[in-house]
C-alpha cells in the first residue's frame, strides 16, 4: 500500500538527498528513514555530466577531461487512489435500521502533476443496505466541510481547481441505514474499478472514462503520459440492532347505548349501538425495536366489483341481531356492507357501498377522502385518532324467554407504510396490531412478515378470544376482546306457603297466606287471656326468572307495610308487643320480636341466601309465638272482625338489592310476601237454650239465664262457626277445623244440669223440632258411647258431637251447624 | 522547474565552452583546426572535443520492454535524445565511454558520475572496466568520500548496527579504469538509475 506523503516529510526527503556532513561508514545513527515513494514532478529536468581525470605518462600531468551533458524532462504521469477513511454514526451508538451513517473515503492525486478528480454522483455509488443521500467533498482537506463548493451535492462533479500531486481530498457519502436484520451488511462503495476489493488491482488503474468511476480528469490541462487513471473503494458495516418501520394501528370499540324498548320482557326488540375508533399510534410503548409509521392501505378489497386498495374496517353483526338504521362514518371514510357469509374472511369478501337492506353480515369502513375508491386510500400518519365510526344493531334472534348474549368484535386492515408488510388489528384492548401484552408478536400475525391475518374472520367467541368486561378496551389476552351483553328477562322472586311459592291472595300474589291456630287451652272463657305455644308455619321461595339470584333476604314485616296489598293490611295495634318471629332456612335462624312497630333482630344474624339458580325453591319455616296475654281469636272476631280475628305476620322475600339488610320496595323491587296468619282459636260456638212447659216455648231460644219449674224441657242448642279466613285465589292454606268435638259434660264444672235434669228423647215436635236430640253434621256420643238417642229417661251425663270437619265459613252470617239436646227438669 | 546540478559541474561547462582546460595544457592534434569565428559555441566545442586526447561520452538509455508472439518479455535500451520525455519510474541507463585518441597509454584514467536529483541509483547495475586493477566505487555523502560497498549504521531493536546503504543513499559513483587506458582504445562503463 502506498504511505500517504504530507509536505513535511517531502522536506525531510530534501535534506536526506542533499547529503550530510557525517562520514558514510558507520557514523551515521538514524533509524531507516521512511521515504517517501513521491514523484518527481512533471517537467522536471535532470541533467547529467560525467568528468574524470587522468595522468598523461609522457608527461606525468594529471588531466581533467568532462562528457557531454544528458538531460531528460520528467514527463506527467496521473495517479490516484481510494481508501476508506471511516464510518460515523451519527446519532452515536450501534448501527440500526433508520440509522443516519457518514461513509468517509480519502481520493489521492499520487499523479506527478495537478489533475482534476471526477467524483461520480450518488446514483453511481453501489450501496447496500443503505440509501444515499448525499456527498459531500473536503476539497482542500482541512477537516471540515464548510469551505465554499464543499456542500452535500447529489449529482456527478469534476474538480475545477486542480488537486495538487500528493494532496487529498475527503469524500463524505451520507445516507441513512435501510437493513432491517441485525447482521445485516451496509456498505458503500465509490468508483468502480473491478475487483472493487480495496486490493491494489483497484487502485490506480488505467481508466475507463465511465460517470460511474471515480478517476483524474485532465481536460484543459498537460495529458499525462500514462492516460487518465481510476480507482475505487469500499466500506461496510452491519446492523447491529435491526429497528423496523411498523404502523401500529389500535381499532377500538365500545358498546355506547342499549335501548330496550321499554320492553324489558320483550327481548328480541332491544338497539345496541356500537362506537368504533382508530389510533395510528406513534410510541411504540413496550414493543421493541420498532419505529411507528403510517398505515398505509392494503390490497384487492372488492367493493362495487372493483378489487381497491383501501384501509378497511371490518365489524360482523353479531349472532342474534340484525342491522338497523344507516351506519355512521367520519369525514373522509365510506360505508361499505356485504352479505358474504362469515365464514369467508372479511378481505374476501364481497362488499357494496349501498345499503342490500337485508341479509348484511358485516358492516364495514373504509378510508376514501378523495370519494374516489379507485385511487388507493392515502396512509394515516402516526398520532393520528379517527373517532365518529357507529352502527346499531337491534336483537333478533335471541330466545325470548331467556334472552341471550351479544357478542361483537371489530378489525382493521391495512399495512405498514412504505412496506408490504400487512397489518391487522382487533378490538377490545389497548394493544396495536394485535401485538402481545408483553410486546412480542402475535403467533398466528406476525406484523414482521408480509402475509396478511387469515384465521379470524371477525365473529366474535368470547370463550376463546376473551372479554372487554368493562365496554371500554382494556381487555388483556392475546389478539383482540369481544364486548360482550349480555340480555336477560326482568328478575323475579315468589315466596308463598309450603311448596306453594306462587299462590295468589284475595288481591295478588303479595298477600297469598297461611292460616294455623295455636292450640287453646280447655276451658278458657271468652275474655280470658293466655300465652300461646308457638307455631310454626312452613313457607317455600322460589327464583322463577332466568337468572341467578343473589342477596335474597327473608324478613317479617308490620302488618300495615305498605308493599301489602291494602285490603290485606292490618294496624300495628293487632300484633302484640313481644310476639317473636323466628325465620330458619337451612341452618341460618333468626329471631325478630314486635315492639308495636317494627321487628327488631333479636336473636341470630339476618337471613341471606346467595346463589338461587333459576327455577330453584327454598323452603323456610317461620315460628311466630305470641306472648302471654294474648286473646283469643274468638274474641278478636268480635272487636276487629273476620280479617282481624287472625294475627297477621307478612314475612316477605326479597332481592336486597342496595344491600342494606331492610326492605324497601323503591330500592328492592324485587320482592314478594307472604302472610302468615296465626289464629288463637278459630271456631266460635254459641250456647243457647229454650225453656219449654207443658209442650209449648215459655221462652226463647237464646244464651239469657233463665228460671225452670220441675217437669220443664230445656231445649240446649249449641251452633258453631270456623271463622277463620277461606281461601281466596290459589295456593293459600286454610284453617279446616278438623275433628271439631263439641263435648257438653253435665258434671264438668260450672255444667250442673247432669244431676238436676234427665235426658229427653221425644218425637213430639215443639217449635219447629222435635225433642230429641240432633246435630247437623257428624256423630253424637252419649257417655262416648256411639248408639242411638237413648230412651227418654237414660243417664246421659255427656253429650258429644263429633262434628268432623268445618272448612272456614264461607260467610259469617250464619253459624255453620248446630247440636241440640233436652234436658227435662226433675 | 529544472534542477540545476551541483556547483563543480557548472565550472567544468564553462571550461568546456571556453576553450581552454584549466590546470594542464592542452595537448593540441598535429594540424590546428580552422576556426571560422561565425562558428556557433557547439561546433566549436565539438572541434574542441574531436582534439582531446582522452575524450568522455555520456548516453542515456531508456528501458522499455516488450512481449514478444509467445508472450515472453524482450527488454531493449533505446537511446534517448536529448530532453526526451520520461515517465516517473522509468529507467535509464546511462552509459559513460572514455576514449583514447592518441597512441599513447594513459594511466589511471578516473572518471565520476553524480546520481542527479530526482533519479535514484539502482543497486549492482553499475559495470566495471575490464582492465586490469579496475573498480567502482560509491559514495552516499555527496563525493567526499568513496567505497565499494557503503554501509550506515542504523538503530535496530535497542542495538546499532550496519546495514548496506539504501539505494535512495547514493549519491556518486566513481570508476577507476586500472593502471592503463591503452592507446586509441574506448572503454565504456555504465549504471542504471530510476527516475523518481
Amino acid at each position: 500500500m502506498r504511505k500517504w506523503k504530507v509536505r513535511g516529510e517531502c522536506v525531510k526527503q530534501k535534506l536526506l538527498a542533499a547529503g550530510l556532513s557525517l562520514t558514510a561508514l558507520g557514523q551515521w545513527l538514524l533509524p531507516l528513514p521512511v521515504l517517501a515513494q513521491a514523484l518527481t514532478p512533471a517537467g522536471t529536468q535532470i541533467q547529467n555530466r560525467a568528468t574524470g581525470t587522468y595522468v598523461d605518462p609522457v608527461t606525468g600531468q594529471t588531466i581533467n577531461v568532462t562528457s557531454n551533458a544528458v538531460t531528460v524532462t520528467v514527463a506527467k504521469v496521473a495517479g490516484i487512489t481510494a481508501v476508506p477513511a471511516g464510518i460515523v454514526d451519527v446519532n452515536g451508538g450501534s448501527v440500526s435500521t433508520n440509522d443516519t451513517l457518514y461513509f468517509d473515503f480519502l481520493v489521492t492525486n499520487t499523479g506527478n502533476a495537478p489533475t482534476n478528480i471526477h467524483f461520480p454522483g450518488i446514483n453511481n455509488m453501489a450501496a447496500q443496505g443503505f440509501n444515499i443521500t448525499g456527498y459531500q467533498l473536503d476539497l482542500n482537506n482541512d477537516g471540515d466541510f464548510n469551505d465554499p463548493g464543499e456542500g452535500v451535492q447529489r449529482d456527478e462533479f469534476t474538480t475545477t481547481t486542480p488537486i495538487v500531486a500528493g494532496a487529498s481530498v475527503r469524500v463524505r457519502v451520507i445516507g441513512t441505514v435501510t437493513a432491517s436484520n441485525a447482521g445485516d451488511v451496509v456498505s458503500v462503495r465509490i468508483g468502480d474499478t473491478g475487483p472493487n476489493d480495496n486490493s491494489p488491482a483497484t487502485q490506480n488503474q488505467a481508466s475507463t472514462g465511465l460517470p460511474v468511476d471515480l478517476r483524474t480528469d485532465n481536460t484543459g490541462l498537460p495529458a499525462p503520459e500514462n492516460g487518465e487513471r481510476e480507482a475505487s473503494a469500499i466500506q461496510s458495516t452491519t446492523v447491529a440492532v435491526a429497528v423496523r418501520n411498523q404502523a401500529l394501528a389500535t381499532i377500538l370499540k365500545e358498546r355506547t347505548a342499549y335501548d330496550n324498548n321499554n320492553t324489558p320482557a320483550v327481548l328480541n326488540d332491544d338497539i345496541i349501538t356500537y362506537g368504533l375508533a382508530l389510533r395510528v399510534e406513534n410510541n411504540a410503548g413496550n414493543i421493541p425495536g420498532v419505529t411507528p409509521t403510517g398505515l398505509a392501505p392494503t390490497v384487492n378489497i372488492n367493493i362495487d366489483g372493483q378489487n381497491r386498495n383501501v384501509i378497511l374496517i371490518s365489524d360482523a353483526i353479531p349472532a342474534g341481531t340484525t342491522l338497523t338504521g344507516t351506519p355512521t362514518a367520519p369525514t373522509g371514510w365510506r360505508v361499505i356492507y356485504t352479505t358474504t357469509p362469515t365464514t369467508t374472511l372479511a378481505t374476501g369478501a364481497t362488499w357494496t357501498t349501498t345499503n342490500p337492506g337485508t341479509g348484511v353480515t358485516r358492516i364495514g369502513f373504509v378510508y376514501d377522502p378523495d370519494n374516489d375508491l379507485a385511487t388507493d386510500s392515502p396512509a394515516i400518519a402516526p398520532g393520528v385518532t379517527i373517532t365518529g365510526f357507529s352502527f346499531q344493531v337491534v336483537t333478533s334472534g335471541l330466545n325470548a324467554n331467556s334472552g341471550g348474549t351479544v357478542a361483537n368484535i371489530a378489525q382493521v386492515f391495512g399495512r405498514t407504510e412504505g412496506t408490504d408488510r400487512e397489518v391487522y388489528d382487533e378490538s377490545g384492548d389497548q394493544r396495536p396490531s394485535n401485538y402481545n401484552d408483553d410486546g412480542t408478536p402475535n403467533a398466528a400475525d406476525d406484523p414482521n412478515t408480509p402475509e396478511r391475518e387469515d384465521v379470524n374472520n371477525g365473529v366474535a367467541d368470547p370463550t376463546t378470544q376473551g372479554v372487554d368486561a368493562n365496554n371500554n378496551n382494556t381487555g388483556t389476552g392475546p389478539g383482540g376482546e369481544v364486548n360482550v351483553l349480555i340480555i336477560s328477562p326482568p328478575l323475579n322472586i315468589l315466596n308463598g306457603p309450603n311448596n306453594q311459592p306462587g299462590a295468589i291472595g284475595p288481591t295478588n300474589n303479595q298477600d297469598d297466606f297461611t292460616n294455623r291456630s295455636t292450640p287453646v287451652p280447655a276451658g278458657l272463657q271468652p275474655g280470658q287471656t293466655f300465652d300461646p305455644d308457638p307455631v310454626q308455619f312452613n313457607n317455600t321461595l322460589q327464583n322463577p326468572s332466568a337468572s341467578t339470584l343473589d342477596t335474597v333476604r327473608i324478613l317479617p314485616l308490620p302488618p300495615n307495610h305498605d308493599s301489602i296489598p291494602v285490603n290485606s293490611q292490618r294496624p300495628t295495634t293487632d300484633i302484640p308487643n313481644g310476639t317473636e318471629v323466628t325465620i330458619t332456612v337451612g341452618t341460618q335462624t333468626v329471631t325478630y320480636t314486635w315492639n308495636g312497630t317494627e321487628y327488631t333482630l333479636t336473636a341470630g344474624t339476618p337471613i341471606v341466601l346467595n346463589g338461587i339458580g333459576p327455577g330453584t325453591s327454598v323452603n323456610y319455616t317461620v315460628t311466630v309465638n305470641l306472648p302471654s296475654g294474648t286473646q283469643l281469636s274468638a274474641d278478636r272476631l268480635d272487636s276487629n272482625g273476620r280479617t282481624g280475628a287472625g294475627f297477621n305476620i307478612p314475612i316477605v322475600a326479597f332481592v336486597d338489592n342496595d344491600n342494606n339488610a331492610q326492605f324497601n320496595a323503591a330500592n328492592d323491587p324485587i320482592f314478594n310476601i307472604t302472610i302468615n296468619r296465626v289464629y288463637t282459636g278459630y271456631v266460635k260456638l254459641r250456647k243457647r237454650s229454650q225453656i219449654i212447659r207443658g209442650g209449648t216455648t215459655v221462652t226463647s231460644l237464646d244464651e239469657s239465664n233463665k228460671d225452670v219449674l220441675p217437669g220443664d224441657i230445656i231445649r240446649y242448642v249449641i251452633e258453631y262457626v270456623n271463622f277463620s279466613l277461606p281461601n281466596a285465589g290459589i295456593g293459600n292454606v286454610v284453617l279446616d277445623a278438623s275433628n271439631l268435638q263439641i263435648i257438653e259434660d253435665g258434671t264438668a264444672s260450672p255444667n250442673n244440669w247432669a244431676g238436676a235434669t234427665f235426658h229427653v228423647n221425644e218425637s213430639t215436635q215443639v217449635d219447629g223440632a222435635p225433642l230429641n236430640t240432633f246435630a247437623s253434621q257428624g256423630t253424637i256420643l252419649y257417655n262416648g258411647a256411639q248408639i242411638p238417642d237413648p230412651a227418654t229417661g237414660t243417664a246421659v251425663n255427656v253429650y258429644q258431637n263429633n262434628v268432623g270437619t268445618i272448612p272456614p265459613a264461607a260467610d259469617l252470617s250464619n253459624y255453620q251447624g248446630l247440636f241440640r239436646f233436652h234436658r227435662q227438669v226433675r | 522547474m529544472p534542477r540545476k546540478i551541483g556547483g563543480a559541474m557548472r565550472r567544468l561547462l564553462l571550461v568546456s565552452l571556453g576553450l581552454a582546460l584549466t590546470g594542464s595544457a592542452a595537448v593540441l592534434p598535429a594540424t590546428a583546426a580552422t576556426v571560422s569565428p561565425t562558428a556557433t559555441a557547439r561546433e566549436i566545442l565539438i572541434v574542441q572535443r574531436q582534439q582531446q586526447a582522452v575524450q568522455l561520452n555520456l548516453v542515456a538509455e531508456l528501458r522499455e520492454v516488450k512481449k514478444d508472439e509467445s508472450g515472453k518479455e524482450i527488454v531493449s535500451w533505446n537511446p534517448l535524445p536529448n530532453n526526451a520525455q520520461v515517465m516517473p519510474q522509468s529507467i535509464i541507463r546511462y552509459t559513460v565511454t572514455a576514449q583514447n585518441n592518441t597512441n599513447r597509454n594513459m594511466r589511471n584514467l578516473i572518471v565520476t558520475q553524480p546520481i542527479p536529483e530526482g533519479m535514484v541509483y539502482i543497486l549492482n547495475s553499475a559495470t566495471k572496466p575490464a582492465t586490469k586493477g579496475a573498480k567502482v566505487e560509491f559514495s552516499i555523502d555527496g563525493g567526499k568520500t568513496f567505497t565499494e560497498r557503503p554501509t550506515v549504521k542504523v538503530r535496530e531493536n535497542g542495538k546499532i548496527v550496519e546495514k548496506p546503504a539504501p539505494p535512495e543513499a547514493y549519491t556518486h559513483l566513481r570508476w577507476n579504469f586500472g593502471e592503463t587506458l591503452p592507446a586509441n582504445s574506448q572503454v565504456s562503463v555504465s549504471y542504471q538509475v530510476r527516475v523518481k
